[in-house]
């Protein structure tokens, strides 16, 4: 038997055009500027990177910027520009996967939540409940020293907080879409809830989810640089924006170019992705697109 | 001359409290009685105090108390140039047996809170507490020789020892473990107490303890021997020494010591109406290997360790070359420091030991306590072993976590970085590298018979010289066991308001009362 055509009110094309209306849009083009010179440095960060970002030079430590160094050194005489290009990739790393992941697993329970049984409802939003009363610093805090710092527990404790987030936005647009016409007219017709989530109403909200993952970037960026600097994170060798951070705290009596080189990549990233979702937000989201 | 008040404003609420200052002055004329503010010296420390009886102290913060407020028979002269004993709370000292050590108190000290007079019956109690097993005292060790203390009198009496023990004396009595506290205090206490004295005697007494915010000392009123200058005594403790320098500079501390790291940027930048100078330490620092963990039971893989650790270049990092390799436990000028003993760095002779044991692709764990300079020394250590293919994991953990121990700790020791308050007789920190103290303070799990013999030799050895030659053989054999890589005994900073005369120990431990303020 085959399905009759009933289309889904947001199923038409967006895309056509959105690229060239987001490039126009100033604050997009900025935006996107940042993220691919972050994107593309971090990637690259092995080619671009002046010196190796563990290599230790004592004699040579807290230096300021200069023609060798162009960000100066820290306190084991290691090249800050190098471990900011190598720290690149933990941040970008950490942001992109922890924002997969927490978008993925989110969407899952969230339409297993809106559409599922009221009693799988319940414990699902439970649990979104109890996960969210924990400030993300104690939850990092508490967890850390059980797990052991480093990027994989950075990455469990930013998914685990932030899949509640996205978890309750597609309940909530699913359950809102559930008592609309053409999704009665559906299910009348012998749809199947799972056919009917994947194939109509996900299409629908995919695009607003993905633009408010793309805003909580930086937050996961500093985040991540956050619980770095409070010893959660990643541990050396490996550099980060974090790290660069705490250093320059802990030697900014004797130099402050350790916390401008690990500050400007972080103010950069979030400038960048903040500019970008908004950009592609107003490009994308056909109700502000109307109100226009 | 330096007025401290307990109203000084601060800067980031200056306006507030220079407000708050007016109405307190016109408050004060209104009531006809102007307030009169206690002159207090303000000293940054690294932590709050963790246990003031001197059965279980462990930081230095506990250190700078309990050496300041219990009485002992004699104590270190606070001159800051040499390590000087002198008598203190005894009127006489007779060390001429070797077996009997009499000692006649000054009377008149009265105990804090009521407790009476200090007499013979609290030396007695003080000392032969450490020796009952239920007490469980870290100081049991270090009184091991203690046959008995006979009370001959009121203020007088005999240490008795088991053999003769010149260290009992030089290391023990003179230092920390030498206080003495209220037989009738402890006693009332059920002979057990932490943080809060029992009762004290000296110039100053405890008047206010709030955890992680302030300790203050005042004016003991029964105190009729030598007083301090100042009224109070205010220990802040404040972790963080970026932010005890900037307490400093804003006027809210006084005094601080602390590590030499910054020793160049101060002295470049000092801060306002300050004096700056640098002690020498006594403290010993090093990288413990413990030989029982099953990645580190080939000798040959601990001494490759050693090898491959480049010395210098953490000194150079984490005090600015100011601090000179250790050679040893014991510092340079002390008996028993090992001159021209410094273990040189070799990467080849490291790899090829490595090699011979098979230790391919070693992944070992560093502990230590998460400060600045450690972390920057662990960070160099673990560049240096990557060198000959070892990698290093690094644990780095708050001060707490660290220096706990258990069972299941002590068997998971790999190697840990960490300092020891020093002494300036050897044997104070030699003692505890014996088997009895594996997996309490032996974390390196040394053990050797030879190490132990030469332990009680030296106790018993009378003349400081032959006990240094003991102490500098002790020391090489840590040394070539592989389970002690010596760092340093790192220089402290000393910071303090200009015109004050600071009453310092040659390594910079204040002595509270002989702070002289500035005219």
């Amino acid at each position: 038997m085959t399905q009759p055509a009933i289309d889904s009110p947001a199923a038409a094309p967006q895309t056509r055009g959105g690229f060239w209306r987001l490039l126009r849009d100033p604050m997009g083009a900025v935006g996107l500027t940042i993220v691919v010179a972050l994107i593309l440095s971090a990637v690259f960060a092995p080619w671009l990177a002046p010196y190796d970002p563990a290599a230790i030079n004592v004699p040579i430590k807290l230096q300021p910027p200069s023609w060798d160094h162009w960000l100066g050194t820290d306190q084991l005489g290691r090249d800050v520009l190098s471990r900011a290009l190598y720290g690149g990739q933990i941040a970008l790393g950490v942001a992109l996967v922890s924002t997969c992941l927490a978008v993925g697993i989110g969407m899952i329970l969230g339409m297993a939540a809106g559409f599922g049984p009221r009693w799988l409802d319940n414990i699902i939003v439970l649990s979104f409940d109890t996960v969210r009363a924990y400030p993300v610093i104690i939850l990092a805090l508490a967890v850390g020293p059980i797990f052991g710092a480093g990027i994989v527990t950075i990455i469990g404790i930013l998914v685990a907080t932030s899949i509640p987030y996205y978890g309750r936005i597609v309940r909530t647009s699913i359950i809102s879409a559930a008592k609309s016409e053409y999704v009665e007219a559906l299910l009348a017709m012998g749809m199947s809830r799972t056919r009917i989530v994947v194939r109509h109403i996900l299409p629908n909200i995919i695009g607003p989810i993905l633009i408010l993952a793309s805003m909580d970037i930086p937050t996961f960026i500093a985040a991540e640089a956050g619980l770095s600097f409070l010893g959660v994170g990643v541990k050396p060798p490996t550099s980060s924006w974090g790290l660069i951070l705490d250093d320059g705290y802990k030697f900014i009596r004797q130099t402050s170019w350790l916390v401008i080189a690990g500050s400007v990549p972080l103010i950069l990233a979030t400038l960048g992705f903040t500019f970008l979702g908004e950009a592609l937000r107003d490009t994308f989201d056909p109700k502000l697109r109307k109100e226009v | 001359m330096l007025l401290h008040s307990d109203f000084r404003p601060k800067p980031l609420s200056f306006v507030r409290s220079a407000l708050f200052g007016v109405a307190l002055t016109v408050g004060a004329a209104a009531a006809g009685a102007p307030a009169v503010a206690a002159e207090q010296l303000r000293m940054a420390v690294p932590s709050d105090p963790g246990y003031l009886d001197p059965a279980y102290w462990g930081s230095t913060v506990d250190q700078f108390l309990i050496d300041n407020l219990y009485p002992r028979l004699a104590k270190y002269a606070p001159d800051g140039k040499e390590w000087k004993v002198e008598l203190a709370d005894a009127k006489s000292i007779d060390m001429s047996d070797p077996m009997n050590i009499v000692f006649e108190l000054k009377p008149g000290i009265m105990w804090a809170g009521g407790y009476g007079e200090l007499t013979a019956e609290d030396v007695k109690y003080s000392f032969e507490r450490h020796l009952d097993p239920d007490l469980e005292s870290s100081l049991a060790p270090e009184f091991s020789s203690l046959e008995e203390v006979e009370v001959t009198g009121k203020y007088t009496g005999i240490i008795r020892l088991k053999e003769p023990s010149a260290t009992l004396w030089a290391s023990t009595l003179v230092s920390t473990g030498g206080a003495i506290i209220s037989k009738a205090a402890a006693e009332e206490a059920d002979g057990y107490f932490e943080a809060t004295p029992v009762a004290t005697t000296g110039p100053y007494r405890l008047k206010e303890f709030e955890p992680g915010n302030k300790l203050v000392l005042e004016r003991n009123p029964d105190w009729t021997g030598e007083t301090g200058d100042f009224d109070e005594i205010v220990l802040l403790p404040i972790g963080d020494e970026n932010a005890a320098e900037l307490a400093f500079s804003a006027g809210e501390i006084d005094f601080m010591r602390h590590s030499a790291g910054n020793f160049d940027t101060l002295k470049a930048n000092p801060p306002a109406d300050s004096e700056i100078f640098m002690v020498q330490s006594i403290d010993p620092i090093w990288l413990g290997i413990t030989a029982s963990h099953e990645k580190l039971q080939d000798q040959r893989v601990r001494n490759a360790i050693q090898l491959a650790i480049d010395v210098p270049t953490i000194l150079q990092a984490t005090s600015g070359g100011y601090s000179k390799q250790a050679t040893g436990i014991v510092a340079e000028g002390l008996p028993g420091y090992r001159a021209g003993k410094e273990l040189k760095r070799d990467v080849d002779k490291a790899r090829e030991l490595l090699a011979e044991a098979g230790a391919d692709g070693l992944n070992v764990r560093l502990d230590y306590v998460n400060t600045t300079e450690r972390n920057t020394a662990a960070q160099i250590i673990q560049a240096n072993l990557a060198e000959v293919g070892i990698t290093l994991d690094l644990n780095a953990q708050d001060e707490g976590t660290f220096w706990n121990i258990d069972e299941a700790k002590a068997a998971d020791m790999q190697m840990h970085l960490k300092a020891w308050t020093g002494n300036p007789e050897g044997f104070y920190t030699l003692q505890y590298f014996v088997g009895d103290q594996i997996g309490v303070w032996n974390w390196e799990a040394y053990q050797d018979d030879e190490y132990e013999r030469l332990l009680e030799e030296a106790r018993v050895t009378q003349d400081a010289a032959a006990r240094g030659e003991i102490y500098e053989t002790m020391q090489q054999m840590l040394e070539d066991s592989g389970t002690f890589l010596f760092i340093a005994q790192d220089p402290y900073v000393v910071v303090h308001r200009k015109g004050m005369v600071p009453g310092i120990l040659p390594d910079g431990r204040p002595v509270f009362h002989a702070f002289k303020k500035a005219e």
